[in-house]
Formats: structure tokens, C-alpha cells, sequence
């Protein structure tokens, strides 16, 4: 696959239009889709339409930033006409009103949307397999899931179809699918990048970003999607340099912690991959510092019981009044827990029955328990950043697993997730990137670093790409 | 056991759940090995400190103003069931 940087310059330059740029990715779509399944609305006349338009632009000097190229979008993110299903019954028809603010920043900038992307319902998920739409696949091996939930966006980007994604990240739903399909995957800080016009799945965790064959692809985009939104209360003031900072690693400045206790439970070819980059690091003149992370296995069953309740809550829009799927009943009780129970997948409910039992007054426990565990993985990481400037972790402990090996074992699907939600609890920023193979299954390292120090996680990677060779058996 | 059967019933009515026959028979030993996972975290060492969020955003009022939203008709648009620009509501019985 060409580097984007290569094919954004050829474009730049005048050597390939736009919309010749989409025509070839279309063709790929053709290829791969019907295997892959990684979009559940294309939307292929709209983007020519687009295209074209950029066409003239770029004829004019004015493409920027994106110049045409081609974004897939996951559908748990609005655009204003374009059906918006959530990978769900519930929104099977649903066409939303307005335009999610990252969108609308990726429009206004010249990215060409080819359309909305397979997930897990409402992100519920770690494989892809959840979808009311059907699994999507691993792009590497198709007999692999692309892991979860923005599943279509690691498939898409890894086959080629798109040059860039936007996923979301509650709790490792971006940096997974990047990690089992070979690609790179930033979650931003907490607030960084809007949340308005995406479909909540927890509210403290939730936030959106970019997926893409390289750091190059991460910082471009992220230039873009991020800064103040009044529409989104927790949106971050804050002003990052993504681009300008691409190329200023300096490993004789930086510190990677590292801790075995990262390592328990990882498959061998995991280890061996993180054994891989951490020396890579140290031989470039980075320090690498043992820390101590006593409570990162905290962050597991915090996750799951604060993410519970927020769920719970978030769907309770969902009632067959206002939008969505409606099952026709006597009473309004009826409609609304018959429309649920037709409208939801099965992990929508367990999530939403257990949130609930947390939510009860005589439960409060358990959240509290929660929020004291959340407050000590916070301050675990606090101490951690006093020492280091990024701790390096695998972003999975396993490979790719198979469709159907784990879908009926909700414990050991959540597992999947054990790295990946310290960052969400913490609201730290986490990137995953490509930094090992074990025959055609990728496997992916996680770098995570205090809030706002993004552009240097990007930067370190691009350092990886460029520098660094990928760990092989 | 963290959940009985009759809780498990319960917690679906109040979560507004129709649940199935099957799914409550599928649905109920996971929960609990679910939350016995998860109770693990009370034998953890943890801070005496509740955290609900990471926000650095502070506090501040908007200013208070209606603002109109550009394009009404698509949401009754989206009203399921309808009679004119109104969604229809059965009895709250």
C-alpha cells in the first residue's frame, strides 16, 4: 500500500485528481467489501459527488488539508441524512438531523466520505461479531475477527478502502480493531476531540478518533477532528500541534516505563513483540524505567462497573416513541419494553441489566466501589508520569482470535479489553500501533502517556515506522 | 449467588426489558459470574477517594438563549408513529 504521505503529495502536486484517487478506492471496495462486510451504509454517489468538488479546489490551490482523500466513518457517528444505524435494529432506519462536529470538520476540510462503517452494536463489543448487520472480518486473515467494536474501521483502513477512519474509544474500541488488523489507532485524551453528534455509550469514557495505515495518518487527521466544541460540556481548550511535531522525537529526552506485570497473562508472540520494541527504544537512546503499577488490574473491574450504569442510562432514550424501532402494544409500558427487548442485541441487554442492578439504590455499593477504584488507577497513573513520559504496554495480551471462538463467553470477550481500559478510566491518551507479526495476524503495541502529551505518542510511533523494524515468527 | 431469578426479573421490568423465557435462562448464570468477577475489586487496595469523571472542563453557565434548531421537520421525521407533527403516545396504564 503507498504511504499516505506519498499519495496526499500526488494529489497535492496534480498528478492524481481527487475523484481518480476515490475511483481506485473504490475499486478495492468492490474487491474486499463483500468478504470483508466493514460498511453498513456506502455512500459511493455522495463522495463522487464530493470528489468532483474537490476536484475544482484542488485545481485552485485551495484542497487542504485533506485533499479528497477518502475518510470511512463509524456508524455510531451522525451525519445529517445519511442513516445512522448504530449497528443495531433499534436504528435500523434511523436518519438523524444534524452532523456530528468531527464529521463536519472532516467535510469542511476536504475529506471525502465513502461511507458509514461496521461496529459492534453500540460499540458493545471487542470483535465485530455483535453487529446486527453481520461480523465484519479480519482484513489479514478472514477467518479472524478484526476485533471490536469499531471493527469496520481497522478492517477498512488495513484492506486499503479508506485512507482514514474515525472510530470511537470507550474502552479500547479503537485501539483493538487497530491492533488486530494491523493499523494505527489513537484514543485522544478525554474532551480533546468532540463528542457531539456520537452516540454515547458511557459519557466519562467515551471519545472519538482516528484510525490509519500510519503516524502520518494519525497526526494529519487529528490536526483536524480536534479542539473546542461548545456543544460537547467536556470539551478540552485546548490547542495541540499534531503535524508540526511529527518528526521531533528526540529519544535521548524521553523515558518509556515498563512493567512485567504488563505482560501477565500475554501470549508468547505479545511478549516477544513488546520485548521487541522496548529494546528497539533503548538501543535508539530512550531510558526505559522499570515503574510500578500495582493496581492496573484495578482498572478491569472498575471498567466494567462504571461503564454498566453510564449504558444503562445512555440508552434509556430508546423507547420506540421518538425514533427508532417501535413494536406496536396496548399500553405505553409495552411499547417501550417491546420495542427494547426486538430493538436490542443480546449484549445491549446484559449490559443494560446490569447497569441497571448497579444503578438501584440498594446497589449503590458496587458503584461506589467503582469510583474509589477508578480515583486509585488516576492516581497509579499520576505517580507513573512523575518518573516517565510514556509506559509501553501490549494493546491486546492475546492474537486475533477466530469468529464465533468467544462470542458466547462474555467473561473472556472482556478480557480482551484488560489493557486497553486503564487509559478510558484515567482519561489518558493511548496509541496503538503495528509493531509485530506472528505469521499473517498482526500484533499491536500500546503506548500511553499523561493527558494532552498526544502529539508525542504519535511522534514516537512515526520514530517506530521509521527507524524500527516489526517483530516476526 | 449474587442474582436470583427474581431479581433477574425485577432489574428487567425497571430496566424496561421484555426479557424471553430463553434469555433470562441464558442471561442469568453470566450475570453472575459477571459480578462475581467483578467483586473481586473489593479486596483491592483502594484509595478512600470517589472519581466520577476526568474532565478539566469547569463549570460555567451558557449564555441563556434559545437557539433554533435548523431543521425540525426531520425529527418528527423520525417519529415512528405518528399523527401530524405529533408522535403518538399509547396510555401510560
Amino acid at each position: 500500500m503507498p504511504m499516505l504521505e506519498e499519495t496526499l503529495e500526488k494529489i497535492r502536486n496534480g498528478e492524481v485528481l481527487p475523484s481518480e484517487h476515490l475511483e481506485e478506492k473504490i475499486a478495492i471496495f468492490e474487491e474486499r467489501e463483500p468478504e470483508l462486510n466493514a460498511f453498513i451504509t456506502p455512500t459511493l454517489d455522495q463522495a463522487r459527488e464530493q470528489a468532483k468538488n474537490i476536484d475544482s479546489l484542488v485545481r485552485q490551490e485551495k484542497g487542504e488539508a485533506f485533499y479528497g482523500l477518502v475518510w470511512g466513518i463509524k456508524d455510531n457517528f451522525a451525519i445529517k441524512g445519511v442513516r445512522m444505524t448504530c449497528a443495531s435494529k433499534m436504528l435500523e432506519n434511523y436518519v438523524p438531523p444534524y452532523t456530528a462536529t468531527p464529521v463536519e470538520r472532516i467535510f469542511e476540510n476536504n475529506g471525502v466520505i465513502l461511507g458509514k462503517l461496521n461496529m459492534d452494536e453500540f460499540a458493545c463489543g471487542s470483535s465485530g461479531e455483535t453487529s446486527y448487520f453481520g461480523p465484519t472480518r479480519n482484513a489479514r486473515n478472514p477467518e479472524y475477527v478484526p476485533g471490536g467494536s469499531s471493527s469496520g474501521a481497522g478492517a477498512a483502513v488495513a484492506a486499503g478502502i479508506v485512507d482514514l477512519a474515525l472510530g470511537s474509544d470507550t474502552g479500547g474500541s479503537i485501539r483493538n480493531p487497530a491492533s488486530f488488523n494491523g493499523v494505527v489507532g489513537l484514543k485522544p485524551t478525554y474532551g480533546l476531540v468532540s463528542r457531539y453528534g456520537l452516540a454515547d455509550l458511557a459519557m466519562s469514557l467515551d471519545v472519538p478518533g482516528p484510525l490509519a495505515s500510519d503516524a502520518y495518518g494519525i497526526a494529519l487527521a487529528m490536526d483536524v477532528i480536534h479542539g473546542y466544541d461548545p456543544r460537547d460540556r467536556v470539551s478540552a481548550k485546548v490547542q495541540l500541534s499534531f503535524l508540526g511535531s511529527l518528526d521531533k522525537f528526540d529519544p535521548g529526552s524521553v523515558r518509556i516505563g515498563f512493567s512485567d506485570k504488563l505482560l501477565d497473562g500475554a501470549e508468547a508472540p505479545v511478549v516477544k513483540t513488546i520485548q521487541h520494541v522496548l529494546k528497539f527504544y533503548e538501543s535508539k537512546g530512550v531510558e526505559v524505567v522499570e515503574v510500578d503499577l500495582p493496581d492496573i488490574w484495578t482498572a478491569f473491574p472498575a471498567y466494567y462497573l462504571v461503564m454498566y450504569p453510564e449504558f444503562a442510562s445512555a440508552m434509556q432514550k430508546f423507547d420506540g416513541i421518538k425514533y427508532g424501532h417501535r413494536t406496536d402494544a396496548q399500553t405505553l409500558y409495552d411499547v417501550v419494553a417491546k420495542s427494547r427487548d426486538e430493538g436490542f442485541g443480546k449484549e445491549i441487554k446484559r449490559r443494560i441489566i446490569m447497569g441497571t442492578f448497579i444503578s438501584m439504590a440498594k446497589n449503590a455499593e458496587w458503584y461506589r466501589l467503582a469510583l474509589r477504584a477508578r480515583a486509585t488507577i488516576v492516581r497509579m497513573f499520576k505517580k507513573a508520569f512523575e518518573q516517565v513520559d510514556m509506559i509501553l504496554s501490549p494493546t491486546v495480551p492475546t492474537l486475533p482470535f477466530k469468529l464465533g471462538e468467544r462470542i458466547n463467553d462474555p467473561v473472556k470477550m472482556y478480557m480482551a479489553d484488560a489493557l486497553t481500559v486503564p487509559a478510558n478510566l484515567a482519561g489518558i491518551p493511548a496509541i496503538s500501533f503495528p509493531a509485530g507479526w506472528y505469521g499473517d495476524l498482526p500484533i499491536g503495541a500500546q503506548l500511553m502517556g499523561p493527558r494532552y502529551s498526544d502529539p508525542l505518542l504519535v511522534s514516537a510511533v512515526r520514530f517506530f515506522e521509521k527507524e524500527g523494524k516489526q517483530w516476526s515468527e | 449467588m449474587v442474582i436470583s431469578r427474581e431479581d433477574l426479573e425485577h432489574i428487567a421490568k425497571v430496566a424496561r426489558i421484555a426479557l424471553t423465557e430463553d434469555e433470562i435462562n441464558e442471561l442469568l448464570p453470566q450475570f453472575n459470574e459477571i459480578l462475581e468477577l467483578l467483586a473481586r475489586a473489593r479486596e483491592l487496595p483502594l484509595v478512600d477517594e470517589e472519581l466520577l469523571s476526568t474532565t478539566d472542563a469547569e463549570d460555567e453557565f451558557r449564555e441563556d438563549a434559545a437557539i433554533p434548531f435548523s431543521d425540525p421537520d426531520a425529527i418528527v421525521a423520525q417519529f415512528p408513529k405518528k399523527r401530524g407533527r405529533y408522535a403518538e403516545v399509547p396510555p401510560n396504564l
